[in-house]
């Protein structure tokens, strides 16, 4: 089963029929739900079929965590940058040309040796959409939602990443519109590598803190 | 309202499964839905706030076994039926009508874009600041040491429970941004200073406290807060 797939839906046949307000229609006729929804919205001239490929088309092909990934790399060889990423994460982001849907107010997190940063967002899934695409469906679920906030070091362990005892962990719930960046450290032997070649080593989960950068072997440079 | 969306401390909610090359969507249906949700709020139908009210609103059974898109699908049903934009029955009736086929998926971005399709893209790139002026001074200031109230409202709240009566710091202000439980009310944009509270993990899971020296922080609005003393 794919991780996105639910389990069984238990409990669907009992609630069925009985009260319109509690049942839902079963997975197979979601797409012709959604499409018929679709279609009657853009009968209603609330939106256009073209505006909604719009937005498929940019989260599909331009908008996705190796923008993120820029933003790390630039603070890592740019100590002036990082600074400035530091001070006002959203504008210093804008200066790569990114922001807009979920990236109007960014705090950027470092992480250290002795200082590790993680971000959630327990009562839904904010996400800074345009900095790092859509979220996984792990982001998303109720098990990391619930989870994070008084067991990371154990989500860490499940993510494969032991934390030192002695580190100091640090999560952020996002729960307004202020949505969070990690900056992971920057892995060691990597003093000969450009820019563009630091970006590859970040990951979307070292941005969201349930990973760290990899190293030049893991990201076959 | 504190219910099933409310999760963070919950224990039994399953582990956690991490998907390798995850594509944005799943299936053409999840990239239609994110597309009318966006379409709906930039056409002013709702408001993010409304939308993660009704979410929060669904039965707590049907919360734990319908994915992250079919909840999207779920609530703007309910939301454009109790506006009286589109009812469930006119769906129901169109999706008899309409003819078979699929969703295309991986569609291009149009060539010649209809205004309503520039608008959207306007808006996804540039974004919809949340942040207001507030003529009153905010209340608080970093390292104030401050307690987050109890409250049980009925209505939208982001004061998530497990942090409830607990004691905290300001640790950062975010400025202030219009404030979520009039969004999901609609009663407009009501702008409240936001600051980021930086907790202890032993004064919120006590004893039990993974690790001593951690902490969660958490975004809250300055009336969610009292002074500790």
């Amino acid at each position: 089963m794919a991780a996105h797939e639910e389990g069984p839906i238990f409990g669907m046949h009992d609630h069925e029929d009985t009260n319109h307000h509690h049942t839902w229609n079963k997975p197979s006729t979601i797409e012709a739900r959604v499409r018929a929804l679709e279609s009657l919205l853009v009968e209603k001239n609330i939106t256009t079929h073209d505006a909604i490929d719009t937005l498929v088309a940019a989260f599909e092909n331009d908008l996705g965590p190796m923008h993120g990934a820029k933003v790390v790399a630039k603070s890592w060889v740019d100590p002036a940058y990082r600074a400035r990423l530091e001070k006002d994460g959203t504008a210093a982001i804008a200066e790569l040309g990114y922001r807009g849907l979920q990236t109007e107010h960014v705090k950027a997190l470092f992480n250290s040796p002795t200082d590790h940063h993680m971000w959630v967002c327990t009562l839904c899934s904010c996400y800074p959409w345009t900095l790092l695409g859509i979220p996984p469906v792990w982001f998303k679920s109720p098990a990391y939602r619930a989870k994070v906030v008084s067991q990371p070091r154990e989500v860490l362990k499940d993510f494969g990443l032991v934390l030192d005892p002695a580190v100091q962990v640090h999560v952020w719930d996002t729960s307004a519109e202020q949505r969070y960046l990690v900056v992971p450290e920057r892995p060691r032997g990597t003093e000969g590598l450009s820019e563009d070649q630091l970006a590859k080593l970040v990951t979307r989960d070292a941005m969201i803190g349930t990973g760290k950068a990899l190293s030049p072997g893991e990201a076959g440079l | 309202m504190q219910s099933i969306h409310d999760v963070g401390g919950k224990q039994g909610l399953g582990t956690i499964v991490s998907e390798m090359d995850e594509p944005a969507f799943h299936a053409p249906w999840e990239g239609r839905m994110h597309g009318i949700a966006v379409a709906c709020q930039i056409a002013g139908v709702n408001t993010t706030p409304e939308q993660r009210a009704t979410i929060e609103n669904m039965p707590h059974w049907l919360y734990l076994v319908t994915s992250y898109y079919e909840k999207w699908l779920y609530c703007y049903e309910k939301i454009l039926e109790a506006k009286g934009v589109i009812s469930s029955a006119e769906i129901d009736r169109r999706m008899a009508e309409q003819p078979g086929g699929s969703i295309p998926a991986h569609p291009s971005e149009p060539s010649a874009p209809t205004a309503t399709a520039a608008t959207m893209r306007r808006i996804i790139y540039g974004g919809t600041p949340h942040d207001r002026p507030l003529a009153r001074p905010a209340r608080f200031r970093a390292g104030d040491k401050v307690r987050a109230k109890i409250i049980h409202p009925t209505s939208h709240t982001r004061l998530p429970t497990y942090v409830m009566g607990r004691p905290g710091l300001i640790d950062t202000y975010h400025g202030a941004h219009c404030h979520h439980e009039a969004l999901a009310s609609g009663k407009g944009e009501v702008p409240e200073h936001l600051y980021a509270v930086k907790f202890a993990a032993v004064d919120l899971w006590g004893p039990d406290a993974e690790g001593k020296g951690d902490f969660v922080y958490v975004d809250l609005f300055e009336n969610y807060l009292e002074s500790q003393d």
